[in-house]
């Protein structure tokens, strides 16, 4: 059991959840990932850690309410528990001196690609940060990043923030950079780092995925999340999280995430409020 | 209106004739020009909330709303000047600053999809696979029509939080436009004035006043807000995750005797989701609670019967549908004929129930054809099928001049009668109500009496005196009905399940047969006319219910023995309960499992009206049909099939239907009404034949239940039924 110390909305559907975690706090590497289960009957969800505080002894997640699962972590408040939270798993970053790395964030990724940025930063390297999402009201902690990159671009799907459009707009971002990036690491929704490395295959530059397949125990012994990297089969929880996009088998990877969508649907399909919570206010946007 | 009466008008330098009184985006759309619009729509009185149905007419000044403006003699309109273009798409860009409008100019939106590894109609809705609305949005058609392709406005994000509080349906307003198509259709054409808006400016959301829920607000969840939105604003919670239909199959709804029309939607051979017919002749798409959201759960439960399954020493085993054939029909051979009782469901298909009493009577050789309708209505049964077969169509209640409801609140069901019985009132027929408590139609009663239903049979004497001319002591004004008037009694179900049940059949039936009153009877049974007409009752053979109407009826106490213990009771669509004959071996055929602590011998699932064709009759006489939208569940079976199979193990050849039309040919021979093209069942009255019963069934009247279909209530497996029982009892 770990206590919630916070959990809010930061920009529409994205939550912020910190708990109570020493042990992880002071094991946590940038990269890594937390095994989170909301209820007793609950899935067992891989979600990346965004931050963590060694001495206060919290972790903090960002994450995206899109399923049973994560509707019940979106329901938390102050004080409450969270079930299970199993961590720190998973690879670290790979941080090294590379020169020039671009950080390409959608969705949680953008959280979770902060300590990245932090660590790449600290190591002496130059670090550019895209940050993508459908509109300007969605981005959220660019106040975090100012401080740690060279140049912020944004990418929003109506216009309203940076360049207007997805990913595809990314070689233009890249062609009118003064130095062309040596690195790229994306975190975010699965058509996001697919369409990031696609995009990079041509360019030639290293890009690093974070993978967010089903998982359930985290530690190699299930199977669930599988993944073909260079036509060999690894498993993201310990040959991962983090491998080169251009790798990947994306066909495979995401027929295998999309497996049990019907049954999730299934779970919701009644009539009453029995998941009900109103959160849908964020502070950010007050 | 006048009658066709027509001006001529120049619509985009084209001379057309219009109906007078018809505005110019209905003479437009008549004539085939398309005017975009978001807050217009069929049914609904217009409102001009969204501005996009601008045109510029000679002689007007700036651009009026198509949809307020009426068309008048030589009237000359342009509707798709330069002008014209770029405020329309000035209006929606505006519009479009409030509503998260990503998905409306995204180019890579189909990739994306096929990416998608969430079902993300989960929380908040930021745009396209997060909206309930993905694949079916208005909006995202009138983008395409104004030719939009990008906002440059900033986004304001409205900050609202999200409403799932209440059952049936979601509610985001950050996603509503406030085209006001959900409060008109909620006032305007339901009558029921739950919503309206509230705030102003950006605050503005829609919702009923004074912070209540909506349930507490008295919302029928007809759910006509949800089908109008052109938004995703309001989305159904059982519906949203299956996206786009594959499919619509018009059927009938099964779980009332109003018989309403209903749209299934198909999706992946599934009924994931209803909609109203507002074209439907019986009750004009004004359809309840149950048949707008209480369907898809029902059918969809994981909780289905799929299997046949036999009571063994260690509990349930599986077995094939040949072993459970055979060991029914050895049961029931082994019981003989007074050994058994056939229990049929009044919400069986009219061929199910001709297939159940052919079964019993000449394959068993009993009468013993029963029902809960039998038990429930005991000693008032006459009465009561009287009241029934006289009942007046719903149409005729708007030209009543009083209406007296006794027992009726149509809050979640009878809803096409109620909007009806509101209409009326609301002009100038005199609606008198009598209640336990609070009822929805007292808001526009003249006047309303709530008192015990102890006291209704007074009310109704003081009616009877009050028109006889003897109404001073009469607890109702004589001025409220008059002799030679056009009245009409409603019996609602407070009525049929009261104490005092037979004293006011008894009034009502005086009032009738001496004053004059017309009669509408609102009972449970859903096919009730259809198992008199069939013959699935005790002594009452197929055709009995003669085509002058006149239905020769026999006390079944009289015919067959109603209490006595049977070795077989064989239960077709219905659940063994308090009145029924207790049995010591059930067969049980049903969709879902028995009820706790009932162990059949044998469950038989069975196919649903959703799965398999067949005919009801609504309590109109109309015969309405079940058609087939997806496959049965599992390995269920039409009930039909299941009896023909016992049948065939017992007395081989006796009983063999080969499909629901060689029934309806069969049908056809044998019930008056049946046939032809303009198919309708008519009633007239109940001419009681033969001895009365040495010993009839008690008059202790049963409490009303809760809303069931085939004996299983719904609240047992449509989740949100739970909270509308819990306020129905408040």
């Amino acid at each position: 059991m770990n206590k919630v110390i916070e959990r809010s909305m930061i920009v529409p559907n994205m939550h912020v959840l910190v708990v109570e975690a020493p042990e992880i706090a002071t094991k946590v590497r940038p990269g890594q990932f937390v095994i989170v289960r909301g209820a007793e009957e609950g899935e067992r969800i891989p979600l990346s850690i965004a931050d963590f505080d060694p001495e206060k002894g919290t972790i903090t997640i960002v994450f995206m309410e899109v399923g049973a699962s994560t509707s019940v972590l979106a329901g938390l408040k102050a004080g409450d528990e969270v079930l299970t939270c199993v961590g720190p798993l998973g690879n670290e970053t790979v941080i090294d001196t590379f020169g020039n790395v671009l950080l390409v964030g959608g969705c949680y990724g953008i959280g979770s690609l902060y300590p990245v940025a932090r660590a790449l930063k600290a190591k002496g390297n130059r670090v550019s940060v895209l940050l993508e999402a459908r509109s300007s009201y969605l981005i959220y902690w660019l106040d975090r990043y100012v401080p740690l990159a060279e140049k912020i671009y944004t990418i929003t799907r109506d216009g309203s923030m940076g360049t207007k459009g997805h990913v595809s707009r990314l070689p233009d971002i890249i062609n009118g950079m003064r130095e062309k990036p040596d690195r790229i690491i994306v975190n975010g929704c699965t058509y996001l780092m697919a369409h990031t490395s696609e995009v990079t295959k041509d360019l030639g530059i290293p890009t690093v995925v974070n993978l967010n397949p089903i998982m359930i125990d985290g530690t190699g012994m299930c199977g669930v999340c599988r993944v073909t990297v260079g036509g060999k089969m690894k498993f993201a929880c310990v040959d991962g999280p983090e491998f080169d996009g251009r790798d990947i088998d994306w066909k495979e990877f995401l027929a295998r995430r999309k497996a049990y969508m019907r049954e999730e649907a299934m779970f919701f399909r009644r009539s009453d409020a029995a998941f009900a919570h109103n959160e849908g206010k964020c502070a950010w946007h007050e | 209106m006048t009658r066709e009466k027509k001006v001529s008008i120049t619509i985009d330098n084209r001379k057309v004739e219009a109906k007078a009184g018809l505005t110019i985006l209905q003479a437009a759309r008549e004539a085939g020009v398309d005017i975009p619009s978001l807050c217009a729509l069929e049914h609904l009185p217009s409102y001009g909330a969204c501005r996009l149905c601008v045109v510029e007419v000679d002689g007007i000044r700036g651009f009026p709303t198509s949809c307020t403006t009426p068309v008048e003699e030589g009237m000359v309109i342009r509707t798709d000047t330069a002008e014209v273009r770029t405020l329309r798409q000035e209006v929606l860009k505006l519009l479009l600053s409030e509503h998260p409008a990503s998905c409306l100019f995204c180019g890579e939106k189909d990739d994306c999809t096929e990416f998608q590894g969430t079902i993300r109609k989960v929380g908040v809705t930021t745009g396209c696979h997060y909206c309930p609305n993905d694949t079916l949005c208005e909006l995202q058609d009138i983008v395409e029509k104004v030719g939009l392709t990008e906002t440059s406005y900033p986004v304001y994000y409205r900050n609202f939080p999200l409403e799932k509080e209440d059952p049936f349906y979601d509610r985001d307003y950050n996603l509503c436009i406030l085209c006001g198509r959900c409060v008109r259709v909620c006032n305007d054409i339901r009558l029921n004035g739950t919503l309206s808006f509230k705030q102003r400016g950006k605050q503005t959301t829609i919702g009923p006043a004074f912070g209540r829920t909506h349930l507490e607000a008295g919302c029928e969840f007809c759910g006509a807000c949800v089908a109008v939105c052109p938004t995703g604003a309001l989305s159904a919670k059982v519906s949203k995750w299956s996206g786009k239909p594959d499919g619509i199959v018009e059927s009938t709804c099964p779980y009332c005797p109003t018989g309403c029309t209903l749209d299934l939607k198909v999706k992946d051979g599934e009924v994931v989701d209803v909609s109203a017919d507002y074209d439907s002749p019986t009750e004009h798409g004004l359809i309840c609670v149950k048949g707008r959201f209480a369907i898809p759960e029902y059918v969809m439960s994981p909780d289905r019967l799929a299997i046949p399954t036999i009571l063994g020493p260690e509990g349930y085993d599986y077995i094939n549908w040949n072993i459970a054939l055979n060991q029914a029909a050895e049961k029931i051979k082994e019981a003989g004929a007074k050994g058994v009782c056939v229990v049929v469901s009044p919400d069986l298909s009219n061929e199910d129930l001709f297939t159940a009493q052919k079964f019993a009577r000449e394959v068993i050789g009993t009468e013993a054809i029963l029902s809960p309708v039998i038990y429930d209505m005991g000693s008032d049964l006459r009465a009561f099928v009287d009241l029934v077969l006289t009942s007046e169509p719903i149409d005729s209640v708007e030209s009543a001049k009083g209406i007296l409801s006794i027992g009726l609140d149509t809050t979640y069901g009878f809803t096409p009668l109620g909007i009806a019985v509101k209409k009326a009132a609301r002009k100038d027929t005199t609606l008198v109500t009598i209640d336990d408590g609070e009822c929805n139609l007292d808001f526009l009663s003249e006047e309303a009496f709530r008192s015990n239903p102890e006291s209704w049979p007074e009310y109704l004497d003081g009616v009877i005196r009050s028109m006889s001319g003897n109404g001073k002591k009469s607890k109702v004004p004589a001025s409220f009905f008059k002799k030679g008037e056009r009245n009409i009694a409603i019996v609602g179900p407070g009525a049929i399940f009261s104490k005092k049940r037979t004293e006011i059949f008894d009034r009502v039936l005086s009032m009738r047969n001496d004053l004059g009153w017309k009669v509408v009877v609102c009972h449970p049974y859903t096919n009730l006319l259809g198992m008199l007409a069939m013959g699935a009752f005790p002594g009452l053979m197929p055709g009995s219910l003669k085509s002058d109407g006149v239905l020769k009826l026999k006390d079944p106490a009289a015919v067959v023995d109603l209490k006595g213990k049977r070795k077989v009771g064989y239960f077709i669509g219905e659940v063994p309960s308090g009145g029924l004959p207790r049995c010591d071996h059930i067969i049980y055929q049903n969709a879902l499992p028995a009820p706790e602590g009932v162990k059949p011998f044998l469950n038989l699932p069975a196919a649903l009206f959703t799965e398999v064709p067949g005919t009801t009759i609504s309590f109109e006489g109309r015969i309405l049909p079940f058609n087939r939208a997806s496959e049965p569940f599992g390995d269920s079976k039409a009930d039909w099939w299941i009896i023909c199979g016992i049948a065939d193990r017992i007395k081989k050849g006796a009983l063999k239907y080969g499909s629901v039309s060689a029934i309806q040919s069969e049908i056809k021979k044998a019930v008056p009404g049946f046939a032809g093209k303009d198919k309708k069942i008519t009633r007239k009255k109940v001419v009681m034949e033969g001895k009365p019963a040495e010993k009839p069934l008690s008059r202790k009247v049963a409490a009303q239940g809760p809303a069931s279909f085939r004996g299983v209530p719904l609240h047992d497996y449509v989740a949100g039924m739970k909270a509308i029982e819990e306020r129905r009892h408040k």
